[in-house]
């Protein structure tokens, strides 16, 4: 065990003190300073009330979940799932994305999303695909499908890609969750053992002749390696695991995001699983890289190549 | 002041003699009247109330007083703090309670520290959900008998409004009401008062505000431990109020939570005890079986027995059922194998310690108790009957 020894508190007690990561920044945000930067930008942007021009234009993001080609579906067992064709029961199946952006031919737009008070806050939105029924049964019955913003005054022309991250900001990863707003005060999403957030929660129960006794199978993406002091300030995750996702042939008008629980599994066997069932972040669970490197993430120097997020 | 003081204690020892339970304790009296707020401590988010029964000092001291007269019950001889002991962090110190008419509960009593900030209320009841609409179970609950006072409402509310202080005390919680002596304004009081229980100043929590003296090696130790994925304790037992079933002022959705975690397995098909089934005694629905909502673990070092049933008598024990993964019962009507339950919990899988690892994660536990919030006059019994 590689934990300092006041980290996990130090973690736990980011949600008992307030913001502490003022200023601060992550492995993350050294590996990719830019784009570090524009997330605050679309903070600040967020704040400031659109031009008056009334030529902001709405844009709808509208995400799917599927296993495979079927629709995600609590109360579903989904087949073949795995290297080894197992059956999945999902338990969970909810993300949080933000610092969305769409490309056109003059480059980058950034979307502003509204603070609807529920499922967005600031540049960040939670989509929820579980609904409670089933065996999703320590889930919320309200789900959200969608990213509802704005783009800036004079964005014109066609749209040709999506870009975002999956997981929430620095910023808000590691301010105090139990005071923070919807949707970042999920008791379930938080990440409690290093504080933050859980940025993916896909769980489900995994049956098969081999193992009739259905075993459950967590997915729990988070930022780990979290360093801190007494007061909770963290200011470096060593893996942020925070995922920059670009959708190459997106326009909001025609697509959809589909995020696919077959693909990510298709290089993992769910029929077993050593240590923490399934993977949860940890760096020494040998579950994790298949399913790290599904996300995009890179895992001990080997890239990640991201088969989670597809357009359709 | 001071006559005023004489006339209470006076009126507490006459009280007391009444309802058969002579000595008070003077230095238990407590303040004449006690600042009882719900403002939310350091770090806490504020707590969501029901949309009819805002917040007032007067009804907060009003509920404290209901909270524990024993007229509360139909016998006079049990209040809400009988099961409820503030210095037990609010629970009673038995494995399983035992009501007004000694009729015996199947479950233990749950300390209400944070209780306002729980999203369901009692131990496997999803649809129990307000303070307000709970109180009626332990006051009017039939199956089993708690304070037994189902057909004596009025029986009750006359003995209330006989009262002198109360003949004060409900007009002003309940100013706009012309008959303020109602059911539903007790459970109204009392569940302002079940809000004021914060309990936020245990070592842990002075820990996290920067005191890096309030928690020994030991329990920093432990604490990485509970923490961790090792252990894995914290998924259901993490947050500001150790539960996963939480609801705050800010709250956009439903969040509540049960889970079977092997303590029992009657039959290999995950079967728990017939008077004790957990969510399923609720729902009917087979796969809520032996689902329980997870207690907070705030104060837990004074609440023992442990579990809904208060089956295991130690910490000591609470670590040795999660270590095996579930418990295992050889033999006797409940024997079975906990860790084979079909049902049980993804995150119950188990794991190792050493010695010296168990007392880090006791000393961790030990950390989360609140000695202010235990011995705090503002929350005592006035009627000096309660520990």
């Amino acid at each position: 065990m590689t934990t300092s020894r006041v980290r996990a508190v130090a973690a736990f007690g980011a949600m008992l003190a307030a913001l502490g990561a003022e200023g601060c920044s992550d492995g993350d945000a050294l590996a990719t300073d830019a784009g570090a930067f524009a997330d605050r930008g679309t903070l600040v942007d967020n704040g400031a009330a659109p031009d008056s021009g009334a030529t902001a234009s709405d844009v709808t993001i509208r995400f799917a979940a599927k296993v495979g080609d079927a629709p995600f579906r609590c109360g579903a067992t989904f087949e073949g799932v795995g290297t080894t064709g197992g059956q999945w029961r999902p338990t969970d199946f909810r993300f949080y994305v933000h610092d969305l952006r769409v490309v056109t031919a003059a480059g980058e737009a950034p979307v502003t999303l509204r603070q609807d008070g529920r499922w967005q806050h600031e540049s960040v939105a939670l989509l929820d695909f579980e609904d409670r029924s089933g065996q999703c049964a320590n889930g919320t019955t309200d789900t959200n499908a969608q990213v509802v913003g704005t783009l800036p005054a004079g964005t014109t022309g066609p749209i040709t890609a999506l870009r975002f991250r999956l997981g929430v900001p620095f910023a808000l990863n590691h301010a105090n969750s139990a005071t923070a707003p919807s949707p970042l005060n999920l008791s379930t999403l938080w990440w409690n053992w290093q504080g933050g957030y859980k940025f993916a929660r896909i769980d489900g129960q995994v049956a098969n002749a081999m193992n009739p006794m259905a075993t459950d199978w967590y997915i729990h993406v988070g930022s780990t390696g979290c360093d801190g002091t007494a007061m909770g300030g963290v200011t470096r995750c060593a893996e942020p695991n925070r995922v920059e996702v670009e959708l190459a042939g997106f326009d909001p008008a025609r697509n959809t995001v589909v995020a696919d629980l077959g693909r990510l599994l298709s290089g993992s066997d769910v029929r077993v699983s050593a240590g923490a069932p399934g993977c949860m972040s940890g760096l020494a669970d040998p579950e994790c890289p298949a399913v790290l490197r599904g996300f995009g993430i890179t895992v001990a120097g080997t890239p990640g190549a991201q088969n989670f997020f597809r357009v359709e | 002041m001071k006559s005023s003081r004489l006339r209470r204690a006076l009126v507490t020892v006459l009280l007391s003699a009444a309802a058969g339970c002579g000595d008070v304790d003077p230095v238990v009296a407590p303040e004449a009247e006690p600042l009882l707020t719900i403002e939310a401590p350091p770090g806490f988010p504020a707590q969501r109330l029901s949309p009819d029964n805002p917040y007032s000092l007067e009804k907060a001291r009003l509920g404290r007083y209901l909270f524990y007269d024993r007229r509360l019950s139909g016998n006079e001889t049990q209040s809400c703090g009988s099961c409820h002991q503030q210095s037990r962090a609010f629970t009673d110190g038995r494995a399983t309670g035992l009501g007004s008419t000694r009729e015996a509960h199947p479950r233990g009593a749950m300390s209400l520290a944070n209780v306002g900030y729980f999203s369901a209320l009692t131990w496997a009841n999803p649809v129990q959900r307000e303070l307000e609409r709970q109180a009626l179970v332990p006051l009017f609950g039939e199956g089993p008998v708690e304070l037994g006072l189902a057909g004596r409402e009025s029986e009750a509310l006359d003995r209330l409004r006989r009262d002198r202080r109360y003949q004060q005390m409900f007009p002003r919680a309940f100013p706009g009401d012309a008959e303020p002596f109602t059911v539903a304004n007790v459970a109204r009081a009392i569940a302002i008062f079940e809000r004021t229980l914060v309990s936020a100043d245990s070592p842990f929590d002075r820990f996290a505000r920067g005191d890096t003296r309030a928690m020994s090696e030991s329990a920093r130790r432990g604490n990485d431990l509970f923490f961790s994925e090792r252990l894995e304790c914290f998924h259901c037992h993490g947050g500001y109020a150790f539960t996963d079933s939480v609801v705050s002022a800010s709250s956009a959705f439903d969040e509540t939570a049960f889970h079977n975690t092997g303590l029992y397995n009657l039959d290999a098909q995950g079967a728990y005890p017939a008077h004790n089934t957990g969510v399923r005694e609720i729902t009917g629905r087979p796969e809520d079986m032996g689902r329980f909502r997870a207690p907070t673990l705030r104060n837990i070092a004074v609440t023992a027995p442990y579990m809904h049933d208060g089956s295991i008598a130690t910490l000591d024990g609470v670590l040795d059922h999660y270590a095996a993964g579930g418990r295992t019962i050889a033999s006797g009507p409940l024997a079975g194998v906990g860790r084979d339950n079909p049902l049980k919990s993804g995150f119950v899988s188990g794991f190792a310690l050493t010695p010296q690892e168990r007392r880090d994660v006791i000393a961790f536990l030990e950390a989360l108790t609140d000695d202010r919030f235990l011995r705090d006059p503002r929350f005592a019994d006035p009627f000096g009957n309660e520990p």
